[in-house]
């Protein structure tokens, strides 16, 4: 059995107290753990559930055609900034899934983004450009090259851009492996353990929870949607918000689409698990439901959605859903929000969006910076400055 | 096996069908899962571990006697009516991806989803559905009932199909006869029915999501009644998954309606008087029965109270039992108190069931085991009420630890917490066929008051009547369970091994396991097992996991310990549900 069972007490201090046990949480311990620092982690609920524990498991490199069209030049700057994370976070995911001793179903077959008209060819085509300057690979497939590559789609679909370091993984296997391989290097993670204030010491914070307070060194803060009110408690203020989404889960049918399908213009992404379910979303509302504030499903979005799926996809008309699940999507000015912050020495940022793609990669740049190394690139960019 | 006899004979056309390339005789308008237990087929389907499966629910909820029909998969057997020559297959997981020929499950429609609003949706067109419809449309509201069975009148009003015709309404015995006698009524009271119509999503109490005529509609009622009714509480042994092993409800709808046995030598176990009288019915249609197998200890002295107390209230149903004991100890088919199955046994099919004694805290004794070799087990262990519809709606519940059940909260109208949405019959909380009646019509009376129409005078009159009888069978259903009484097993009969989740096949050592890693919420331990993914919605593992949760955490079980409610209500598929968005 695993040692998982959390201490029922927190312990009086730690030198690292992460706020937060989803991917960039349960990371962040895991590669600080590894280098022998001291680690505890603490989630209001239990670990792997908002954000982290509900979502579809893409693992998303191009940039979304939303995104693709903003004109705005601090939004393209943004935009370009996370693309040169998508490779180095999805190659990290694939060497996960070699070290962590689950199967936490990495496949990376490739992403097609799907264009049904002369106007998103021209998109998709100004978009493999930008990419390309980018460091991102990606090409333009179209007739018999896409038809071989991806027999499964609607005739509709004219060209595609085809990205081939996109894919998948399993979040609700993948976290808690992670979470396991932590616990083995010494980390310890806290579940049901919401954080009350923080107070300010001359040598760190001390975090006051409903199981009782514990002192630390440094503070991450990687509660996600959440993240907001914690910077809030240090007195920090940055635009933190939670989109709540929609998904769609088909039963499972024989395997016959390998990539990550999405759409030029309309919200799809669309893909077929390890275990044959399709997993049908792409960023379609769900609402908080009125009584509890917790995400809700609502029936639009899953009309529409399926609508979708079966156009780019006709072969989904063989197939029944049965499940739908409403999550929670981060949402800051684009971009993570990683590292110290000026003024605040011992409190830093590991807030992610597109968070289970770039979860581990970025939890591994604050990482660095924690222990004192220059992390593999620069994350200046991502800093908190950038909101003055 | 068929079974003949009893003044009731087979009227439908013989047909053939295969399956798996073989020629099965079945008849014109039984389902798929009936034709086949006439041909001895139990095993239905694979799952991903290899293991076979049959029917267990034989109501359309556990999804385990999926077979492929002409190439589609994943099809309800006990759902499905048999057509000529349908080519019928052993479904595989998962389910192969059709050729070109295959006609696809659905269309996407071509306009938004057909709103009906009638004054009174009913949901269910059993005992409850049926009288509230009933009060409903007397007093001049326009009803429609949907029901997902070919057929009304639900479980216990379950009418013998068209395959067969009795002799003459004294072949009937009284459970038929009151469930046709209601049905036509209802049918001459002008209300709307529509059958084979499924509920698919309660979005809102004016936002029902219906799947009927294979493609979605939506319902905005002005007021809802909800009588979904129940299910079988899932209580997993080792060997529940096998072919062969299935509820007694399942055994029961099998021969009432189709005249077929669930197979030749036949144990009936659990707890309840169900089973004594499934064992009574499949006697008497000359079924061999090995011994009805029951938790509860053997009524003596000690139940006098009880016994008197059912006696005053509903005589005829205690000379029922009698007849049925009295018919079981003629058959010599012992009826073994004190007693419960504890494993079923067999390669890829059931043909042994292991019983054992109990102590007097429900623990089977070691050394008392006894086998009998069988080829079909059924089992009821008391039913959990249907919040299919009702916990969506946000309807508050509240969990009834002494009978281990979510339970609806209502007033003295069947109204829950929600306005316009009533809750009647057992979904309400388990009180038996004839409460589900008088509630039903007091749920139909009170939503007509709902949607403006006043009660006509005889109405009324029945209404009083039925409001002063409710009670009666209260009582005479409390004494009733109080000589049932028996132990109430969530986990405790299964081994490491066994599966708590059917459908995901997950075992309780896996649940257990991950309740070790420090989860502690049944939302938990289904993201890191799956326990609870399937296509029966959590409907079988759920109430056992929620239980283990309270053992580990300490916490009482409430409301929201249990999985949220999320739609689809049941499998239903995606094409039918396709909306174009309104700028595509």
């Amino acid at each position: 059995m695993p040692t998982g069972a959390a201490p029922g007490r927190l312990p009086n201090s730690t030198d690292v107290l992460v706020v937060g046990g989803g991917i960039v949480g349960c990371s962040l311990a895991y590669w600080l753990a590894q280098e022998g620092i001291e680690v505890v982690v603490i989630d209001r609920f239990d670990l792997n559930t908002q954000a982290s524990g509900a979502n579809a498991g893409s693992l998303h490199a191009q940039l979304q055609s939303s995104r693709a069209r903003q004109t705005d030049p601090k939004m393209v700057e943004s935009n370009n900034h996370v693309v040169k994370l998508g490779t180095p976070a999805i190659r990290l995911w694939q060497q996960l899934a070699k070290t962590l001793d689950t199967d936490i179903e990495v496949v990376v077959e490739g992403g097609l983004m799907i264009a049904e008209n002369d106007e998103d060819r021209k998109m998709i085509e100004a978009k493999v450009k930008r990419e390309n300057a980018l460091g991102l690979e990606a090409e333009i497939i179209s007739g018999n090259a896409l038809r071989t590559i991806a027999p499964y789609l609607s005739d509709q679909a004219l060209v595609a851009e085809f990205c081939p370091i996109e894919g998948r993984v399993n979040p609700i296997v993948a976290t808690p492996a992670i979470v396991l391989a932590a616990q083995r290097h010494g980390a310890r993670f806290f579940r049901h353990t919401e954080l009350l204030s923080l107070e300010k010491l001359s040598d760190g914070y001390e975090a006051k929870t409903v199981r009782g307070s514990i002192r630390c060194k440094r503070l991450v803060n990687a509660a996600g949607p959440g993240g907001g009110k914690v910077a809030a408690m240090a007195g920090i203020n940055v635009p933190v918000a939670g989109d709540f989404l929609h998904m769609n889960v088909t039963e499972a049918v024989e395997h016959f689409v390998p990539h990550l399908v999405q759409h030029a213009r309309r919200k799809l992404t669309l893909k077929q698990a390890s275990n044959g379910n399709f997993l049908l979303g792409g960023g379609w509302p769900a609402g908080p439901d009125p009584k509890t504030g917790l995400p809700s499903v609502n029936r639009a979005s899953l009309e529409q959605n399926l609508w979708m799926s079966i156009q780019v996809v006709p072969a989904l008309r063989n197939t029944r859903l049965i499940r739908t699940w409403a999550g929670i999507n981060i949402s800051l000015d684009g971009m993570p929000l990683l590292g110290p912050v000026p003024g605040h020495p011992n409190f830093h940022f590991a807030l992610v969006v597109t968070g289970y793609t770039l979860g581990p990669f970025c939890a591994q740049l604050v990482a660095d910076k924690l222990m004192g190394r220059a992390p593999v690139m620069d994350i200046s960019p991502y800093s908190v400055e950038r909101f003055g | 096996m068929r079974v003949k006899g009893h003044g009731i004979n087979v009227v439908a056309k013989e047909i053939d069908v295969t399956f798996n390339g073989q020629v099965v005789k079945a008849l014109e308008g039984e389902t798929v899962a009936a034709s086949l237990t006439a041909a001895g087929k139990l095993s239905l389907r694979q799952t991903k571990a290899g293991s076979r499966r049959g029917i267990f629910c034989g109501m359309g909820v556990c999804n385990e006697c999926l077979v492929a029909i002409n190439g589609q998969q994943n099809i309800r057997a006990c759902m499905t009516t048999v057509k000529p020559g349908m080519r019928i297959e052993e479904q595989t997981y998962p389910g192969k991806l059709p050729g070109p020929d295959t006609p696809y499950l659905a269309e996407p429609p071509v306009s938004d989803p057909p709103v009906h609003k009638p004054d009174v949706l009913v949901i269910g067109g059993g005992p409850a559905g049926l009288q509230a419809a009933k009060a409903a449309a007397k007093s001049g509201c326009q009803v429609v009932v949907i029901d997902e069975r070919p057929a009304l009148g639900g479980q216990y009003f379950k009418q013998l199909s068209k395959t067969h015709a009795f002799d003459s309404d004294d072949s009937m015995d009284k459970q038929f006869r009151a469930g046709r006698d209601l049905i036509r009524e209802v049918e001459g009271l002008g209300v709307k029915i529509m059958r084979e119509a499924m509920v698919w999503g309660a979005f809102g109490p004016q936002d029902i999501a219906v799947f009927a005529d294979g493609k979605s509609q939506v319902f905005e009622p002005k007021q809802l009644v909800v009588a979904t009714g129940a299910y079988e509480r899932g209580v997993p042994v080792p060997g529940w998954t096998l072919p062969g092993y299935m509820t007694t409800g399942a055994a029961q709808t099998l021969l009432r309606s189709y005249r077929v046995s669930p197979g030749k030598r036949v144990i009936l176990g659990g707890n309840g008087p169900l089973n004594i009288q499934v064992a009574y019915e499949l006697t008497r249609a000359g079924v061999e029965v090995v011994a009805v197998v029951e938790a509860a200890p053997k009524p003596g002295i000690g139940q006098a109270g009880n016994l008197m107390r059912m006696a005053v209230e509903s005589p005829d149903l205690v000379r029922d039992g009698i007849t049925y004991t009295r018919t079981l100890k003629n058959a010599n088919v012992p009826i073994l108190y004190d007693h419960v199955i504890i494993e079923a046994r067999g390669e890829g099919k059931v043909e042994t069931a292991v019983i054992a004694r109990l102590t007097p805290n429900g623990e089977p004794i070691q050394g008392t085991q006894r086998e009998f070799k069988v080829d079909a087990i059924c089992v009821g262990f008391g039913f959990q009420p249907s919040a299919d519809v009702s916990r969506p709606l946000g309807c508050r519940h509240h969990y009834d630890a002494k009978k281990g059940t979510l339970t609806i909260e209502t007033d003295a109208n069947c109204q829950t917490s929600v306005p316009g949405v009533f809750v009647a019959g057992d979904s309400g909380g388990m009180g038996g066929s004839r409460a589900a009646q008088e509630q039903g019509f007091i749920a139909g009376c009170a939503a007509a008051r709902g949607a403006g129409r006043t009660l006509p005078s005889d109405v009324e009159a029945e209404l009083a009547r039925r409001k002063g009888k409710l009670g009666s069978h209260l009582r005479f259903q409390a004494a009733l369970w109080d000589v049932f009484k028996a132990p109430r097993w969530m986990h405790e009969l299964a081994r490491e091994d066994t599966l708590v989740c059917r459908c995901e096949e997950v075992t309780l050592g896996q649940i257990n396991q991950a309740f070790g890693t420090g989860i502690d919420t049944v939302g938990g331990i289904k993201r890191q097992t799956r326990a609870g993914m399937g296509r029966c919605q959590g409907r079988y593992c759920g109430p056992v996991m929620t239980h283990l949760q309270s053992l580990i955490n300490g916490q009482p079980t409430e409301e929201f310990s249990f999985f949220a409610p999320r739609p689809p209500i049941k499998p239903v598929p995606i094409a039918a549900l396709a909306r174009k968005p309104a700028d595509a």
